[in-house]
């Protein structure tokens, strides 16, 4: 184990060092584009979207009932990786000029994707709902956390 | 609902469950890494061939499966990223031990660590969706930088697991008993389910890209698999400034032997050549594949019949004047194939413009932006 980690942690910084010296063969001016990326890539998550999760969690523990928040929260995390992957699809940007590209109707496809996810939490929602109303007090405990 | 006012524990990243869900998330995302780098290094030594990176010509599909995983992964690591890190998302706000210089400096280059991981893995998730969509909003070539963050992304995770990999495998099984209502926002089932579930529609968006069957469910491909005869384009005719040397009527096929001596066939003559059919995926680098049936001369029987040897490299180069994709070297194995074709049709038509007439190298198991188009000369190599 401690062998295992050990030799872990040295091909790491091998490679990451490997990584760093294949970078600074570019010109810096690119360099710090690059730089800009990465540190711009780390805010949008740190300063955006893992606030908002938080606050969305929050929102939903806050107001939703037990049975809808893992329905909720799982049909959320698809919207989200779906709607961040399809930000090349969907924007409005500079297009090459190719037919074969970028030649399906998106709002569409991702719509129906979408509405597929929405209906199975619904239907997970209402089968949650469903066995806690039949089986009464005893599914208390499914408030907390498991 | 007696869990919103929940004393706080003091340290709720001790919460086991927590822990064991960070485990489970963070090995998955950290599979689909490791997976997306292997791959992508196969496609980076294909294209950048190296004497000790021997590739094999069969199976024929091989390259179209590696490319095809390493784009799903990297699609695929999105929505495990984004649960790992919203999972680990308060460590953020951790008080540094102000106490002890000794933890000090161990809490920093833990911090440091982190960033560099994080900010590596965002870079090659982001740049790599954009690729793949032809989106290059950046000065730099993307091919070199995804390949050089590759090696910090996968380093920095590697040190990451190195360090953790003795608390991920205390608490990887059903953890201790004492329940912390305080902490989670969401529970370890729910963080575990929300992963699995938006992977696996992230997955079937992405994979009928490269899966033929699964193609009508793919709503996040870039492409839809359709073209002209039945097959995407690339980099189109129009882009490439191609088609007036294409379409010229004095094209010229040119062999050059490794002595410099030169042949050069006509189109007419290139057809009353032997005419040989083969079954090849395009499979491009940008992850989507698609299988066509080509038809021309074997690229062995025209060598032969230039007089000249078919065991040596040989570099087939394009009738295009500029860009970075308009030669390829064809190392001697793949030379030597019998499904190597100079392509002059493609699925029972005469190749179209977009797909490189009047004529194209489409050889077994290589990358597609390597199947040169609108072939002007073909150089053997000593």
């Amino acid at each position: 184990m401690t062998v295992l980690r050990i030799l872990l942690g040295a091909v790491g910084v091998v490679a990451a060092g490997y990584g760093v010296s294949l970078l600074t063969e570019l010109p810096p001016p690119l360099l710090l584009v690059i730089a800009e990326w990465v540190v711009a890539g780390v805010l949008a998550h740190d300063a955006v979207i893992a606030p908002l999760g938080v606050a969305a969690g929050w929102a939903t523990r806050r107001w939703i009932p037990a049975p809808w928040r893992r329905p909720l929260v799982v049909a959320a995390t698809c919207t989200v990786a779906v709607a961040l992957l399809a930000l090349p699809l969907l924007l409005d940007r500079p297009r090459p000029v190719n037919p074969t590209l970028l030649d399906r109707d998106y709002p569409l496809a991702i719509g129906l994707a979408l509405a597929a996810v929405w209906i199975a939490a619904a239907a997970a929602g209402l089968r949650a709902s469903w066995v806690r109303t039949r089986t009464g007090r005893r599914m208390v405990r499914a408030d907390v956390p498991e | 609902m007696s869990t919103v006012d929940a004393p706080r524990r003091p340290r709720g990243d001790d919460d086991p469950r927590r822990i064991r869900a960070v485990a489970h998330v963070g090995a998955a995302a950290g599979a689909a890494f490791a997976t997306c780098f292997l791959t992508g290094l196969i496609s980076h030594f294909l294209q950048h061939p190296t004497s000790w990176f021997a590739w094999p010509t069969h199976p024929v599909w091989l390259f179209r499966l590696t490319q095809g995983l390493h784009v799903a992964t990297g699609f695929v690591a999105v929505p495990l990223v984004l649960v790992k890190l919203g999972l680990v998302y308060r460590r953020l706000f951790v008080r540094p031990p102000l106490h002890s210089v000794r933890l000090l400096v161990g809490h920093l280059l833990e911090r440091v660590s982190i960033g560099v991981l994080v900010g590596a893995c965002l870079f090659q998730l982001v740049t790599g969706v954009m690729n793949v969509a032809q989106w290059y909003p950046w000065p730099f070539f993307f091919p070199d930088v995804h390949y050089a963050v590759a090696y910090l992304a996968i380093g920095a995770l590697a040190v990451h697991i190195a360090v953790k990999l003795p608390l991920a495998q205390r608490y990887w099984h059903a953890p201790p008993a004492p329940v912390d209502t305080s902490s989670p926002l969401v529970d370890r089932r729910t963080a575990v389910t929300a992963a699995a579930a938006a992977a696996g529609v992230v997955a079937v968006g992405i994979a009928g890209q490269s899966v033929t069957p699964l193609r009508p469910f793919a709503f996040l491909s870039p492409r839809s698999g359709r073209g002209p005869q039945r097959l995407p384009v690339n980099r189109t005719a129009v882009q490439a400034g191609i088609a007036a040397a294409a379409l010229d009527p004095d094209y010229r096929l040119t062999i050059a032997g490794p002595d410099g001596a030169t042949r050069a066939w006509s189109l007419a003559e290139l057809r009353d050549l032997p005419q040989t059919t083969a079954t090849l995926p395009i499979a491009c680098v940008e992850g989507w594949s698609v299988g066509a049936e080509w038809t021309g001369v074997r690229l062995s029987d025209l060598l032969r019949a230039a007089g000249t040897t078919t065991s040596t490299d040989v570099r087939v180069v394009s009738l295009e004047p500029v860009g970075g994709y308009r030669t390829s070297v064809l190392p001697a194995g793949f030379v030597a194939d019998d499904s190597t074709l100079l392509a002059l049709r493609l699925n029972g038509d005469v190749l179209d413009l977009d797909h490189g007439y009047p004529c194209r190298l489409i050889a077994p198991n290589r990358p597609g932006v390597l199947q040169t188009k609108w072939v002007g000369r073909i150089e053997v190599l000593p």
